[in-house]
């Protein structure tokens, strides 16, 4: 447990900057860890060139600050650059999101941590793993109970302990940290009492972006290791301490995080030397998913079925428009899809297949978090899940089609609803941080157990009816066959209509009902719960029908459905418009090598890292300016084009 | 024997999670990427000594190109034989676009000085498959409508080209193999043994020499590195150590503190400790190996001889441990410094010769002796296949000679030609090579 100690740390320091920007300003910020790596990045730099980094594209990208910078120089130059960032990162994004609904907030963030990631590709090429991350804490260990723990781990505990105990201390008894309690409860109460929330919050900010750059640099020079990805993704366990500590208590995440770290580490020890876990469960998942497991059990248990009073409910959501000429919209895509399959080439038709797939799960997205505000990270973990199990049923089981894909699917829908249940007791932010946990836990122990994830290394057999192949591969030219792409179209459509539908009957309006005013809807008469659960099941059915159809595709691999491609996911489909379905047509278009990638041409090397930072900022500017995304500005556009068409007189 | 210096291991971009422990593998083929060194820790490049305007006007005799270089440039200028590179060049968790570099620069090389083939010149078609599985199957695609009679294989770790590959009938050959088709597709054939020979080769000394009776295995449990790692316990478990005297001890690949893990391995009071983690975690294995103060003798991937990360702990904290490569790393290789000249005349832009290139740069080169065998008029996919598929003992650029019988790992993973390791030691801070090849198919036990 003590070896856990040092890890423990790493996920505590980085929950307490969560914690910190949550009580200022109630964003979970994704990017927390990656404003951390980044300033590690130039902190190290400037130790081993004397070169300061600037995270701002169109800025110059190096400056020669000092030939030969002390330790000191080089942190206290990494300190303020911190806390620039942070305050840019308020002032430029946050700030614009106070009355924002959650999910404008977490898209921000994501945007944030695509722009931080591409922007660290940018700036240290080839120079990532080989910074000298030289030490700053002392080395040496001593020993208890037979067990080396170094010295420099225990420095990290203590000052993880007195980081929280600052942070506690200062929410509790300075002017400053109970103005920002107040603030955070009541902006204009903190007014009238002559705080500024602005100011407030924007330290807490810069404060946080701090702390995450000194977490960092510690962090790496202890561990000797920063990686803009993996450094970046330490805030998914994170994020597992800030909900043990109620995403408020300093003190109570700290220990969390301690904890989780510990416990990763007598997990760890334990089950590889336990024989009677079964083989098919992989050891290292384990040790990652179980405390996400316990977690997501203690706040189910422990949460509330209807919040309180003292939740204010949301009054930004994107608007959900009710479907017009389904039938005419669903017909004209049939008849352009066709066309397009059947006249354009190879590369075309593949590009069109992935927009179609990808626009049924982000479609579960919109049923999900769109209509019903229930904001899940799960939804690719549910589309890998019947992917890998119609490929299992297939190929190991010899289970045919379309029996194999429809027990898949309905695996997959119980799953949903299973996943679902903590939804019922917890809402917002904490309910995407357990879907997220739900996901991990499926990416660690299914998709990546040979017994339960593993193909054999074989192809799923193609797919047939009546005799009647509807495979996707063929050798030559034709290959990625038409027949596969109607078979997806003519699910696509299906499936679009019925949630039309769905959106227009008793059932979408109570979805809408619940996504408004869960206590309203409760005392209207509907049944909270239910109506939850009911979307849960929708949505993960949809993206079952997703993963099926990538299972048919060829495109199964674990890495393709990671806790980061949900983000990814998530995100895109918010670009696209996350509260209608049009908005899944577009996400489906914007998706990585669909249609709009092969439009494009693709780009290579850093026009690609360029690429992605300007996608960072284009969420980010989506979640701040416009909410309804691309095919709301569309819509809004269109509606705007008739109004100015003039009208025919009334004949007299 | 000349102590060889260590060589220049940079990997192109250092980004991924689920990636990064891939590292591993590329830098390991990058040993072949070696230089002479000048500094107190010896990882500092050599210059090349070569100042003639063609790479040809060098003396480099003793390479397996040999008879391929004309006395003087010769400019190939007929009909163009086109082969094809998939790579990920560009993606949003993990690029290497030095691998197509390398083989571009090859390709200016081959044309421009050795006449192509018969004098057609080689057409290089690139393809990015922008590290996804519908970027790889686009890319196959892509080759079959190009017409390429082979592909050269860069990094791709979905892999989901190479069965459009398959369909066609177009040979896949060389690159780094982290995918499973990479070493099960009839149509590859890779001048690697991948994680599963580089894990083998470090069983071979455990057991050969060491006579370890307990082994722990730290191992990044992800994809190839993971299933090497169960084959390591296989070869273990088949030379006579019991199974429960394995301790396999796998690791999140967002592990970041490496004491956990490795304490883990050591409480089992192992003789030996294969440590398998990801490339980034290397340095972060060493400092943990030092902090819990680990006497067993440690093995570990040719990756972590990665100058940066050796230099950061300090070459002479790492006295004894031990590497499996899969090229010699002698300075004086005339291969390296043939390498080395075409890099500086032909590598038009700004890259490192000492990086994954050098992975492309000997496929290329295998492939283009094989198409100079068979002959420019005769040059088709099923010919190459033919070619590579009757090989035995065909001799390698920078490699072990190869032999695609497809028994090479005792009939399982096909695809892989040359699995023969080289095992170094770090002795007195600089690496000493202490074993010649290692046939490490002896080792290969079949799965239950």
């Amino acid at each position: 447990l003590l070896t856990g100690l040092g890890a423990g740390a790493v996920i505590a320091l980085l929950a307490l900057g969560l914690v910190l920007t949550h009580r200022a300003s109630g964003v979970v910020n994704f990017a927390h860890a990656a404003v951390g790596m980044f300033v590690a990045f130039a902190y190290f730099e400037l130790r081993h060139t004397g070169d300061l980094v600037l995270p701002v594209l169109g800025l110059p990208d190096h400056i020669h600050l000092i030939d030969a910078p002390t330790m000191m120089t080089a942190f206290m130059a990494a300190i303020i650059m911190a806390a620039l960032m942070g305050l840019a990162i308020y002032f430029c994004v946050f700030r614009w999101l106070v009355t924002a609904p959650p999910l404008s907030r977490v898209v921000a963030s994501l945007g944030l941590l695509l722009y931080l990631l591409a922007v660290a590709n940018l700036r240290f090429p080839q120079t990532a793993g080989q910074l000298p991350l030289v030490s700053i804490l002392p080395q040496g260990s001593f020993e208890i109970s037979g067990v080396a723990v170094p010295n420099n781990r225990i420095i990290l505990v203590v000052f993880t302990i007195a980081v929280a105990g600052l942070l506690a201390a200062a929410f509790r008894f300075t002017r400053f940290g109970i103005a920002t309690r107040a603030a955070a409860e009541n902006e204009k109460g903190a007014l009238l009492i002559g705080q500024s929330p602005d100011r407030l919050a924007a330290a807490n900010w810069a404060i946080s972006a701090v702390l995450a750059g000194v977490s960092v640099i510690l962090i790496a020079s202890v561990t000797k290791q920063l990686d803009p990805l993996a450094t970046s993704l330490l805030v998914v366990p994170a994020l597992a301490a800030m909900l043990l500590g109620g995403l408020r208590s300093f003190m109570l995440t700290a220990f969390a995080g301690l904890a989780i770290g510990m416990a990763q580490s007598g997990i760890l020890n334990y089950s590889t030397r336990a024989d009677w876990i079964p083989s098919w469960i992989p050891r290292s998942g384990i040790n990652f998913a179980l405390p996400f497991l316990l977690i997501i059990i203690a706040l189910t248990v422990y949460g509330e079925r209807l919040p309180d009073r003292s939740v204010t409910f949301e009054s930004n959501m994107p608007n959900s428009p009710r479907p017009r000429y389904v039938l005419p919209t669903a017909l004209g895509a049939l008849i352009v899809i066709s066309i397009a399959l059947l006249t354009l080439d190879s590369q075309w038709r593949l590009a069109i297949v992935v927009s179609m797939i990808a626009a049924l799960i982000a479609l579960s997205s919109v049923v999900l978090t769109g209509y019903v505000g229930q904001i899940s990270l799960a939804q690719l973990a549910f589309a890998g899940l019947a992917g890998f199990t119609t490929a299992k049923l297939t190929v190991a089981a010899g289970i045919p089609f379309p029996w194999a894909p429809m027990l898949a699917i309905a695996i997959t829908t119980g799953v949903g609803i299973l996943v679902g249940l903590p939804a019922v007791r917890v809402r917002g932010m904490t309910l995407a941080v357990v879907t997220a946990g739900a996901a991990l836990a499926i990416e660690e122990l299914v998709f990546k157990s040979e017994a339960l994830g593993g193909l054999n290394r074989q192809r799923v057999p193609p797919p047939g009816l009546f005799g009647i192949d509807l495979g996707f591969f063929v050798t030559g030219r034709d290959n990625f066959r038409p027949a596969f792409g109607l078979f997806v179209m003519t699910i696509l459509v299906v499936t679009f209509v019925a949630v039309a539908n769905l959106r227009r009957s008793p059932t979408g309006l109570k979805w809408l009902a619940v996504r408004a005013n869960e206590r309203a809807a409760a005392a209207a008469g509907v049944n909270v719960t239910g109506t939850k659960l009911s979307a849960f099941a929708v949505s993960s059915l949809i993206a079952g029908i997703g993963g099926v159809l990538l299972a048919y595709r060829g495109s199964l691999a674990p890495q393709s459905f990671t806790v980061f491609g949900a983000l990814a996911l998530l995100a895109i489909t918010y670009l696209g418009g996350i509260a209608s379905i049009s908005g899944a047509v577009v996400a489906g278009l914007l998706f990585s090598g669909g249609v709009f990638t092969h439009l494009g041409g693709g780009a290579t090397g850093s026009q690609s890292d360029f690429a992605f930072a300007i996608s960072g900022i284009a969420l980010v500017v989506v979640a701040v300016l416009y909410r309804e995304g691309i095919s709301g500005a569309l819509r809004h556009g269109a509606s705007r084009l008739a109004e100015l068409r003039p009208r025919r007189e009334p004949s007299t | 024997m000349r102590h060889p210096k260590l060589s220049t291991l940079v990997h192109p971009k250092t980004l991924g999670v689920a990636i990064s422990m891939l590292l591993m593998l590329v830098a390991s083929a990058c040993s072949e990427g070696t230089k002479e060194s000048s500094d107190t820790s010896g990882l500092t490049p050599l210059a090349p000594e070569c100042t003639d305007e063609s790479v040809v006007a060098c003396s480099f005799e003793g390479t397996t190109v040999d008879h391929l270089m004309p006395d003087a440039p010769i400019t190939a200028d007929g009909e163009p034989i086109k082969i094809g590179m998939m790579n990920t060049d560009s993606g949003p968790a993990t690029a290497y676009p030095e691998l197509t570099k390398g083989a571009e620069t090859g390709v200016r090389w081959i044309n421009a000085e050795l006449g192509g083939v018969d004098n057609r010149p080689i057409e290089l078609v690139t393809c990015d498959v922008e590290f996804s599985g519908t970027g790889s199957q686009a890319c196959g695609q892509q080759m079959v409508t190009e017409g390429v009679v082979a592909v050269m294989g860069g990094i791709d770790v979905f892999g989901d080209g190479i069965q459009v590959l398959e369909d066609n009938g177009i040979p896949l050959i060389g690159g780094v193999p982290v995918s499973f088709p990479a070493v099960d597709s009839p149509i590859s054939f890779q001048f690697s043994g991948g994680s599963w020979g580089q894990d083998l080769g470090l069983v071979y000394h455990i057991t050969k020499e060491l006579d370890a009776e307990r082994v722990s295995i730290v191992y990044a449990d992800f994809g190839s590195v993971a299933d090497g790692a169960e084959w390591a316990k296989r070869a273990l478990i088949g030379q006579g150590i019991a199974e429960e005297d394995v301790n396999m001890v796998p690791i999140p690949i967002v592990a970041e503190d490496m004491l956990t893990p490795l304490t883990a391995a050591n409480e089992s009071d192992p003789d030996a400790i294969i440590i398998l983690g990801t490339d980034p975690g290397c340095s972060s294995s060493y400092q943990a190996v030092l902090d819990i103060g680990i006497t067993a003798q440690t093995y570990w991937s040719g990756a972590c001889i990665e100058p940066t990360m050796v230099d950061l702990i300090g070459a002479e904290n790492l006295e004894g441990y031990i590497y499996a490569i899969e090229s010699p790393i002698d300075v004086d290789n005339p291969e390296l410094r043939l390498y080395d000249e075409v890099v500086e005349q032909y590598g038009n832009d700004e890259f490192n010769a000492g990086s994954v290139a050098t992975v492309s740069f000997k496929t290329l080169m295998n492939l283009y002796a094989a198409m100079d065998k068979i002959g420019a008029d005769n040059i088709s996919s099923e010919s190459i296949i033919d070619f590579f598929r009757s090989s035995v003992d065909e001799p390698s650029f920078l490699g072990h000679p190869y032999t695609c019988d497809g028994q090479q790992m005792g009939g399982e993973l096909p695809a892989i030609c040359s699995p023969q390791q080289i095992l170094v030691r770090m002795k007195g801070g600089e690496l000493d090579v202490f074993t010649d090849w290692i046939q490490v198919a002896d080792l290969v036990q079949p799965e239950e």
